[in-house]
């Protein structure tokens, strides 16, 4: 188990990166919680090292979605509808480009994370392939069809060049 | 409009230190759980070993009790339902996978009923009428019992072909694989099977988006599939020939 330095360390660290993975696909603050403690923990009670801080903040990713994910399936739920405000989600007060946004927590849950990753998080397809354990090709699909997704839904190329 | 960094936005997401906290405090009392007295668990694993192991030896003449063998329907046109199934066809559990299964058991009188009953109820039910009519009814079958999960499948075929058209429904079994991954990921065996399906002609699909979609909706993308797939030898996806 990894001592409470390590864990606090981690949170500072990759923290404010798991709530926005967890806004991404979940929008709402009270699955927020329970989804960042179950993160956190598997963390803390991870036995093997890491072998590098990216190979520690791949695992991290990877670990929030697939908890996002089953939080989703362990409860039957409604498609929810998205608020008019963002800032019904608590977070996002005065966003510059709500549009944009909401165009992305529109998209499916994988082209979310595609773009996210690729237009936040810098990765290329191939780290995003790694790390969601998927096929290379699977991913450049993902990504080629969420910004056609993207472009019909705002009208514009906002996601043509990766820009972080 | 083109933005320098499109998503920058999200920069206002933080984790507040409260719930940095609050996580912090989850992960020690969940930590001084694990750590209760693995000697202490050791002993009792030990004593109640010494207990269970000559009973056992004990009864090992006795009549051990019998379990009950049920058997698991899945029906799903939109409303996506489940019936337990004792030995005696008798329906001794109905629960629903959505609101439209919901709404439609609130309708129903099916428990402790025997499953011909059932059936003729739900096909006299107004909303499943209206489902049916330019619906599919998918109903897979699970038993532990291969014997039984085929004669619950001609018992079926025998009810539905009196109301409805083979173009209507279908008909088929379920493996025990089948029948355990739909529960852990709570649909139906139908709907299990069905994205199954579409996963196995192109696996671009998602698992998970592809559980938000009622069984109408995936034997849609199913057909496509199968029309891609017919048409040009391969998927949609671009990993065509990887297979």
């Amino acid at each position: 188990m990894r001592s409470e330095a390590e864990v606090e360390q981690a949170l500072r660290n990759y923290g404010d990166m798991i709530r926005r993975i967890c806004f991404v696909h979940l929008q709402k603050e009270a699955d927020t919680e329970d989804v960042f403690q179950n993160v956190f923990f598997k963390y803390a009670v991870k036995t093997a090292p890491f072998t590098s801080d990216q190979h520690e903040k791949a695992w991290l990713i990877r670990i929030a979605i697939n908890e996002c994910n089953s939080l989703k399936r362990r409860f039957f739920q409604r498609k929810v509808e998205l608020s008019d405000d963002l800032s019904t989600y608590g977070e996002i007060q005065s966003p510059k480009h709500p549009e944009v946004i909401y165009a992305l927590l529109r998209l499916p849950t994988h082209y979310r994370n595609v773009i996210y990753l690729i237009y936040y998080e810098g990765y290329q397809q191939k780290e995003i392939a790694a790390i969601l354990q998927k096929k290379e090709a699977t991913i450049a699909t993902w990504h080629r069809r969420a910004k056609q997704a993207l472009k019909e839904d705002l009208g514009g190329d906002e996601f043509e060049e990766p820009t972080r | 409009m083109n933005l320098k960094n499109p998503l920058a936005d999200l920069d206002q997401i933080k984790a507040s230190a409260h719930l940095k906290e609050a996580t912090l405090q989850h992960i020690y009392r969940k930590k001084q759980k694990h750590k209760a007295p693995v000697a202490i668990g050791l002993a009792l694993a030990c004593a109640l070993a010494l207990i269970i192991i000559p009973t056992l030896q004990q009864n090992s003449e006795d009549v051990t009790p019998v379990l009950k063998q049920y058997a698991y329907i899945s029906m799903d046109i939109n409303p996506s339902i489940e019936l337990q199934v004792d030995e005696t066809d008798v329906v001794s559990d109905a629960y629903a996978y959505n609101q439209d299964g919901e709404e439609l058991l609130a309708q129903l009188q099916l428990k402790d009923r025997p499953l011909a009953q059932c059936m003729q109820e739900l096909m006299a039910n107004d909303s499943f009428q209206q489902y049916m009519a330019d619906g599919y009814l998918q109903i897979s079958i699970y038993s532990e019992n291969d014997e039984r999960s085929t004669t619950l499948q001609s018992t079926m075929e025998t009810l539905l072909s009196h109301h409805y058209t083979r173009e209507q429904y279908g008909c088929h079994n379920a493996s025990n694989d089948e029948y355990t991954n739909a529960a852990h990921h709570q649909m139906s065996m139908g709907c299990y099977q069905m994205i199954e399906r579409i996963l196995a002609l192109d696996d671009t699909y998602a698992f998970e988006d592809l559980a938000e979609l009622n069984i109408n909706e995936l034997r849609t993308i199913y057909q496509e599939c199968r029309r891609s797939n017919h048409g040009n030898g391969h998927g949609h996806g671009m990993h065509q020939g990887n297979r």
